[in-house]
């Protein structure tokens, strides 16, 4: 049938809303024994292959919604939220991290999510682990800054632990997060996508979905950019209709589309969009007298976890490029310039702090239905912080360095000559988020899975409360932070979702 | 671009520079959302309108030395929002200046391995 100029009759048996880790996982378990079911994913963003990728920083802004500048309403933080096909996965390193044997723990006996047993997840993660390639990288891939940061935090006695990534065939080129110039990557975009469109399942990106209703979908479909893989589909509005929808749209987009559609679906909004975490990220950076070339090799081969229990933060190694790593660092004027100029002699390191799960932190929608990020950092996430920043500043000094160029000291730059005076420098009453905004990458919650009707947005298999044909899956799910990079978390709720769905689909 | 200038001395009396950021700034900022748009917009109205009172004349006729002592104290306003809104506009200048090839030769930054 030729779509190109009818706006309607779309019929399907599933309509997933969202291509990327949840999406793209979720179809590939349906549509694995299912295959004559009728499956379209809807993607918001535009269709990019890997010749889009031309790793100039400036340029692959596009991969993110808004240009990679959304902010919480307080301009505290700032999320990174991919806007194209494969979703965040066509844009992070590929860490894969599984969830925390106490996060789970907590996800069954607080939030009633039994199917989590110590079995199904182990079967479950390895299966997933094996499918995407997910090792430890070997040693002759550490780069210079990889080796800084085990020479650094072994000298002041914390354990560094490695990083496992899904590559293969890896050609360490370092630009990951512009999207992987030979898909290495096994990301959503490379391994689950062009896997389910071998089994027909239809791919549809520029699809904004405006609403949804039991059984039906509103969406716009916008002209391909340019350079992008065009449309099928004419652009216009467009109604499509499916026995179960499953939003899969990203933590910024799932509630939101809830929160549009409350009136449609007769749900209440009391829950959606609430208990949101942002996993907020802090990257800072050094000098040392040799060349480093951190944006060179595998950025991320190492972690440490020594402070995750009691002060609540990991430290990771990490890289940027020149455009991020300037905002990072902090002032302004001759000296931020100067220590630009040395950035091909810079260290990195990417704080990750572990937030609560609160109510009052949410994603609200405007008057156009766009959402909102209403987050507010805590004080004790602010002492995290404050810990997080003097570790890594002491590990800077351990592995050599001439200065560290930290936001939140009282002196700019910290020299060796201050390395003894480090608790001093660095303190809350130094520290102040109107100057220094967080990032984040790995938003989480919004829609959150749970027993209890109550307190939650959706039941055990993932389906809204109050509602018969609407699922979510994706990291809206979960109802806590899992305080680790969480795509393999998503992925091993997605394989769970699609369980569920599958099993409906043959009892009916 | 005043502003500019004095977070990035560099484009100071370099008219061949200041044009290319001027050019990428204004493509950046085309690129974000009309709200964004609107609120600096805003900003920099704001921005100009507190030099006046502050300083008894508009950003662009200061002296120097008089855009510097009142950017940093913009950046220790007593209304948060405001020192938001200028780091904001910091991490757009910055970005829109370091994030593109221009300058990889200054920073001794090889750049992408994709030519």
């Amino acid at each position: 049938m030729d779509r190109s100029k009818d706006n309607k009759g779309y019929d399907y048996d599933i309509i997933v809303v969202g291509s990327g880790v949840g999406g793209g996982t979720f179809t590939d378990y349906v549509s694995r024994e299912n295959q004559n079911l009728k499956i379209a994913i809807l993607e918001s963003g535009p269709y990019r292959d890997r010749s889009f990728f031309n790793q100039r920083e400036f340029d692959m802004t596009s991969m993110y919604f808004n240009y990679g500048a959304v902010f919480s309403s307080n301009m505290h933080i700032g999320v990174s939220a991919a806007k194209t096909v494969g979703g965040s996965s066509s844009v992070y390193t590929g860490v894969s991290f599984r969830p925390p044997k106490s996060v789970i723990e907590k996800w069954r006996t607080l939030y009633g999510m039994d199917f989590l047993s110590d079995k199904y997840v182990e079967e479950s993660l390895s299966e997933i682990e094996e499918d995407l390639n997910v090792h430890e990288l070997p040693r002759e891939w550490d780069n210079d800054n990889n080796k800084l940061f085990e020479k650094g935090a072994t000298t002041i006695g914390l354990k560094v632990k490695r990083l496992k990534i899904n590559v293969k065939g890896c050609q360490q080129q370092g630009f990951c997060n512009f999207g992987c110039t030979t898909g290495a990557k096994q990301s959503t975009l490379e391994v689950q996508l062009p896997r389910v469109m071998k089994r027909g399942v239809e791919l549809i990106a520029n699809a904004e979905v405006v609403t949804v209703s039991e059984n039906m979908v509103n969406c716009i479909i916008r002209d391909a950019p340019e350079g992008t893989i065009p449309n099928k589909y004419a652009a216009g509005k467009h109604t499509f209709t499916s026995k179960i929808i499953v939003l899969a749209a990203g933590v910024l987009n799932t509630p939101a589309l809830l929160l549009r559609s409350i009136k449609e679906l007769s749900i209440s909004k009391k829950n959606i969009g609430r208990y949101i975490t942002l996993h907020p990220a802090f990257n800072i950076n050094a000098v040392y007298p040799e060349k480093i070339k951190n944006y060179k090799g595998f950025p991320k081969t190492m972690y440490c976890d020594d402070f995750s229990e009691k002060d609540r933060f990991y430290l990771e190694t990490s890289f940027y490029h020149p455009g991020i790593t300037a905002k990072n660092n902090p002032g302004y004027g001759i000296e931020h310039q100067e220590a630009m100029k040395s950035f091909s002699h810079m260290m990195s390191i990417l704080i990750l702090l572990h937030d609560d799960a609160i109510a009052s932190n949410r994603i609200k929608i405007d008057s156009d239905g766009k959402p909102i990020i209403d987050y507010k950092l805590s004080q004790n996430l602010k002492e995290s912080l404050v810990k997080a920043i003097q570790v890594s500043a002491k590990l800077f000094f351990a592995a050599g360095c001439e200065k560290a160029l930290l936001p939140g000291s009282s002196k700019y730059p910290l020299t060796k000559a201050d390395s003894s005076a480090i608790e001093e420098l660095i303190t809350s009453k130094t520290l102040n988020f109107n100057r220094t905004p967080l990032s984040s990458a790995h938003p989480q919650g919004g829609a959150r899975m749970g027993k209890d009707k109550g307190s939650s947005v959706c039941d055990e298999k993932g389906k809204v409360y109050g509602t018969n044909s609407i699922y979510v899956c994706d990291a809206s799910l979960f109802p806590t932070s899992v305080e680790v990079n969480p795509y393999i978390s998503i992925m091993l709720l997605a394989k769970h979702v699609a369980e569920g769905i599958r099993e409906r689909f043959n009892k009916s | 671009m005043y502003f500019a200038e004095i977070l990035i001395p560099d484009l100071k009396d370099n008219p061949d520079e200041s044009r290319k950021f001027l050019e990428h700034f204004i493509s950046y900022f085309k690129l974000q959302d009309l709200k964004i748009q609107k609120q600096l917009g805003l900003l920099i109205l704001v921005i100009n309108y507190l030099c006046v009172i502050y300083k008894g004349r508009t950003f662009n006729s200061c002296s120097d030395i008089q855009k510097e002592s009142y950017v940093k104290r913009l950046f220790y306003f007593p209304i948060p929002k405001l020192i938001s809104g200028v780091t904001g506009l910091r991490t757009l200048c910055l970005f829109t200046y370091y994030g593109h090839a221009d300058q990889w030769k200054k920073l001794k930054y090889d750049g992408p391995i994709k030519r």
